[in-house]
């Protein structure tokens, strides 16, 4: 029991320390932090509020479905964490929508880069579950379930990207 | 309300959203949402903007 948490702790600080240096070379001034104009700063601070306000909403819809013994097909911590996606997701639709999504600091391109392999990554276990059959043999319940939420988490939000950069391409166009 | 004297003096000195957003420090979206009348900047981002485009905050910003 403890051998796996000292893996699962090492193996998110060395996801930290990964996360951190990439994102040191995706942005323009080899910085950490992303930098946001004033404008972007008041468009990120209303999507905190949002996406935290659909957080504890979740939340408490699931609090509720706790009182009434509601089961659910999905592992405790999977809603929880769908309740964190969902918040998260709220502030990147609405950031994006806003144009405070990118940074001024930010490499659009090493980003999208990035992004599309976390999407492969992502999707790999789910391409290999049905490649291999397992899925077949031992039914939907053996779905790396954790996997599908954050590929349609990312979907999501590359959607929003493509229907933000198509609306804006018309805009300049009118 | 667009402010439609900022993006004449833009226009004047000959410079893009992208090049007068680099001479302000913000983003290409906050020049373009300021003349479009989306956005109020503060006044410290006015006196930017005034600064490099060599106007005052009444040309640029005043009714």
């Amino acid at each position: 029991m403890f051998a796996v948490s000292a893996f699962a702790a090492v193996g998110l600080l060395v996801g930290l320390l990964v996360a951190m240096i990439i994102i040191k070379f995706a942005n323009k001034d080899k910085k950490i932090k992303t930098q946001y104009d004033e404008r972007q700063q008041n468009i990120l601070n209303k999507g905190y509020k949002y996406g935290f306000y659909t957080m504890i909403t979740c939340e408490a819809i699931l609090i509720c479905l706790g009182i009434g013994q509601v089961s659910l097909p999905f592992a405790d911590y999977l809603l929880h964490f769908i309740a964190i996606l969902a918040g998260c997701l709220v502030l990147c639709v609405y950031s994006i929508w806003n144009d405070a999504y990118w940074g001024m600091n930010n490499n659009k391109k090493s980003y999208l880069i990035i992004f599309a392999v976390l999407f492969v990554i992502n999707l790999i276990p789910i391409v290999a579950g049905f490649l291999n059959g397992s899925i077949k043999a031992e039914g939907v319940g053996s779905l790396p379930i954790t996997n599908i939420i954050v590929v349609i988490w990312m979907a999501l939000i590359g959607c929003t990207l493509l229907v933000k950069k198509i609306a804006d391409s018309r805009e300049e166009e009118d | 309300m667009k402010n439609l004297k900022l993006k004449s003096a833009r226009a004047g000195k000959d410079l893009s959203q992208d090049q007068l957003a680099a001479l302000c420090g913000v983003s290409r979206q906050t020049i373009s949402a300021i003349e479009k009348g989306d956005y109020n900047p503060t006044i410290n981002l006015c006196i930017s903007i005034c600064k490099a485009l060599d106007k005052t905050l009444d040309d640029l910003f005043w009714e």
